[in-house]
């Protein structure tokens, strides 16, 4: 973009410059409009007056929340969930695909028994765990694990199946072997979808753990917005809501970037 | 710089070649490309010329006929022959730079990192591109990429190289910088090269002999001495009675062969 | 690619299934323990929550809210994206909004709808549309915005009227990516019904399995924990027919990328 606007010069500038201030006062407009809908819903005429605090008042409780201690464990514990889980995911996901797409026979054999466990959802299986590890941080993590191995072994899968016909042929005709093709020539090859799992893993396993804090009330955020609903601190829930919304922000930003660098090889655009 | 043995005498015998049960690709193909020769096959499209490269390179085993280097069967693909492929922007790995895309066969023959990258540099130097070492495939145009999947067979240290169309895609300037090139290693190194092309002229310009694919099944319906010294020039050489001799020999041998025969 | 003949096909994916069953059926029977009841036990659990009626009733509540909440995501979904899609303004002024809403995980969301909207279908509902929509709106933004700008100059240049173009040029050139957001949203409908029906409800399959595992009945756990896993698996096998029948004309490339297109759910 930057560039055909160096290359056209000025005029294109300031057209994006007027574009630009057209769209700040939109989204200004659009957020006093949201802001006054909210106030509308909250007059006493409303059913839901009572539960809807003032907008004022979810700024102040967010504000807040980084002076209180249970916000950092929370957030501290859901993270450490989520990326130990993710962790472990990804290993596993990448070392089971990149077998799956080096044996297509295995691949064949285990495609029915791979689809029938990836359609499991995977809060199904909470009671089950819950049973067989109780409800500590063990339970979340196998959870997560269970819920983000997916998109990395699929994902690996793919990636590693196909070598284009003249690659195959420039590692035959060099004679490189087998272990080292894999190494350099066919994970490399996988990075991009791997990313792609990497990033569909990422958002997967902050849902999975806010949501399993959330059922079983096992410290984390969605702890702190379940204990904040029943007892009826509405402001507050909704401030540990928008804290996850950023957390979830982050994570995305963070696993773009995490994305772009296992592609570094691949010109901007297309990464 | 690259230490390259003397490149043994690449014999083609009876060479035949089918898939499944159907037609031969081609049949009964003969050729012999000594020590240091620059040897050019030519025909129509679609003749299998890709397919004779692959059997003559060790990649497809041939219905019958053999390869032999020197007295060496063929069987696969030998450590003598360094492949370059017409689709440069898929015979380089684009997450590995020109540095490591040369070095990469060498790291699978067990080659320590500091000598492959040693000798990848140099291979390097040798084709133009010492300054490019670091860059990424997609940073390189596709005449730098395809110098690049050079370097790769020199630094293999294959005394021969087998070409596909390696100039097919890229532009006309380039094209002749190339040729010029692969005139170039085989005065410094002593290479024998195998080219494949549809292009007539290219071949004329490159070659010592050039080989006459045509026919259904295809076989070899001319072999023909270029005459032209191994010193070339792109403009002195174009201009020569022996370059349009060859030239209009050449394409008279695949219209014949082409034009349909009585038969199929 | 050579086909092999279909039965020793469908025979060759399910053996491995088949053959796991079979040992758990025999090492369930043989050895039971506390956690891990002879699995001949728990499908006759199955088989009775299915005529007696309890897990019916269970699986009925649960798929009625699934789908309400999933139609409601749709039509939403489909018709803001088309108009985000259409106006690059609208695109712009809201994107920010849309990247914040979508990375909302929305389970996190769950407390506060049952807070609103009290124990019964409406907050389930209301959940699963409120997870729907996102998915299917980017990807109808994405499938309008990608539209051949061909396919846009004919229908300009036959002036077709707005409507009808909607109708015949742009929804069914979008189709192929609306519909890979509504298999997305329905894995991720499944997931935040789930959890809903975990953290506060009176009824539902989610509900049942809880329950039976809170009371300790661990057969009924084991019942209703396989029950949803195979009710998922049909859910995206139905998905996949719906895409077949609708995309027919669209064939070739479908066949290839159904598979990404599952991992993104």
């Amino acid at each position: 973009m930057t560039a055909t606007a160096l290359a056209t010069g000025r005029p294109v500038a300031t057209a994006g410059a007027r574009t630009r201030r057209l769209v700040w006062g939109w989204r200004l407009a659009l957020v006093l409009l949201l802001a006054g809908l909210w106030e509308l819903s909250r007059a006493p005429w409303s059913p839901a007056a009572e539960l809807l605090p003032p907008l004022a008042d979810i700024g102040v409780a967010l504000a807040g929340l980084p002076l209180r201690a249970e916000t950092w464990a929370a957030v501290g514990a859901t993270l450490g969930a989520a990326l130990t889980g993710l962790a472990i995911a990804g290993v596993l996901g990448v070392a089971l695909g990149t077998l799956l797409g080096l044996l297509p026979a295995v691949a064949r054999a285990t495609r029915l028994l791979v689809e029938l466990a990836r359609a499991m959802p995977v809060f199904g299986l909470l009671p089950v765990c819950i049973l067989l590890l109780g409800t500590g941080f063990p339970l979340t993590v196998v959870i997560v694990v269970t819920a983000c191995v997916w998109p990395f072994l699929v994902q690996t899968r793919l990636g590693v199946a196909g070598l284009h016909p003249q690659l195959r042929d420039v590692v035959r005709a060099y004679r490189v072997p087998r272990p080292l093709v894999v190494r350099r020539v066919l994970l490399p090859q996988a990075l991009p979808m791997i990313g792609t799992g990497l990033r569909i893993a990422l958002a997967m396993a902050v849902v999975v753990t806010i949501g399993t804090e959330t059922i079983i009330q096992s410290t984390g955020l969605g702890e702190r917005i379940a204990i904040a609903e029943r007892s009826g601190a509405m402001a507050l829930m909704f401030a540990y809501v928008l804290l996850a919304a950023l957390l979830g922000l982050a994570c995305n930003v963070l696993a773009v970037a995490a994305e772009r660098s296992l592609t570094r090889w691949r010109p901007a655009e297309v990464g | 710089m690259t230490t390259t043995a003397a490149p043994p005498t690449l014999h083609v015998d009876g060479l035949t070649m089918a898939y499944g049960a159907s037609a031969p690709v081609f049949a009964d193909v003969e050729l012999t490309v000594a020590g240091g020769e620059i040897v050019c096959i030519v025909g129509p499209s679609g003749v299998g010329k890709t397919t004779l490269l692959r059997c003559l390179s060790g990649l497809l085993q041939p219905r019958a006929g053999e390869v032999r280097l020197d007295e060496a069967r063929v069987s696969g693909p030998p450590r003598e022959i360094g492949l370059v492929f017409q689709d440069y922007s898929r015979s380089l790995m684009p997450w590995m730079t020109a540095l490591d895309n040369v070095a990469f066969p060498l790291q699978g023959r067990g080659v320590g990192r500091s000598e492959r990258d040693a000798l990848a540099d140099a291979a390097l130097a040798q084709v133009g591109l010492g300054h490019a070492a670091s860059r990424y495939p997609w940073q390189l145009s596709g005449g730098m990429q395809q110098r690049v999947a050079i370097a790769r067979a020199l630094a293999y240290g294959a005394p021969i190289l087998i070409m596909d169309e390696p100039f097919a895609s890229v532009d006309a300037q380039t094209r002749l910088e190339l040729e010029d090139l692969v005139l170039e290693l085989r005065r410094t190194l002593g290479l024998s090269v195998v080219i494949v092309t549809h292009d007539v002229d290219e071949a004329v310009y490159l070659s010592d002999r050039i080989v006459v694919l045509a026919q259904s099944p295809a076989r070899v319906v001319e072999v023909l001495d270029v005459e032209l010294g191994a010193a070339r020039d792109q403009l002195a050489t174009r201009a020569t009675a022996e370059f349009s001799r060859v030239r209009t020999a050449v394409l008279t041998h695949i219209r014949e062969g082409t034009r349909p025969a009585g038969g199929s | 690619m050579r086909r092999a003949h279909p039965v020793r096909r469908v025979l060759g994916e399910l053996w491995l299934v088949a053959l796991l069953v079979a040992v758990l059926l025999v090492a369930t029977a043989l050895a039971p323990s506390l956690y891990f009841p002879p699995l001949g036990e728990v499908l006759a659990a199955i088989a009775r929550g299915f005529v007696d009626g309890p897990l019916l009733g269970h699986l009925a509540y649960s798929l009625g809210n699934l789908l309400a909440g999933l139609a409601i995501g749709a039509v939403a979904g489909v018709s803001i994206g088309l108009l985000l899609g259409m106006s690059e303004l609208a695109h712009r002024v809201v994107d920010p909004a849309l990247q914040l809403l979508r990375a909302t995980p929305k389970v996190a969301l769950i407390p506060l709808l049952v807070a609103l909207l009290g124990l019964g279908a409406e907050p389930k509902i209301a959940i699963v549309a409120l997870a729907a929509v996102w998915p299917i709106l980017l990807n109808t933004v994405d499938g309008v915005r990608g539209l051949e700008a061909n396919a846009v100059d004919v229908a300009r240049a036959f002036q077709i009227p707005l409507g009808l173009r909607i109708r015949r040029v742009i929804l069914p050139a979008a189709l192929p990516q609306i519909l890979a957001g509504v298999a997305i949203a329905l894995s991720l409908g499944v997931t935040v019904l789930v959890v809903s029906e975990m953290y506060a409800a009176t009824q539902g399959i989610g509900f049942s399995v809880l329950q039976s595992g809170r009371s300790f009945d661990i057969v009924g756990t084991w019942a209703g924990t396989i029950v949803l896993g195979v009710v998922g698996y049909l859910l995206n096998l139905a998905m996949l027919a719906v895409e077949r029948r609708a995309l027919h004309w669209h064939h070739g490339p479908l066949d290839g990328s159904t598979e990404e297109r599952g991992a993104r759910g």
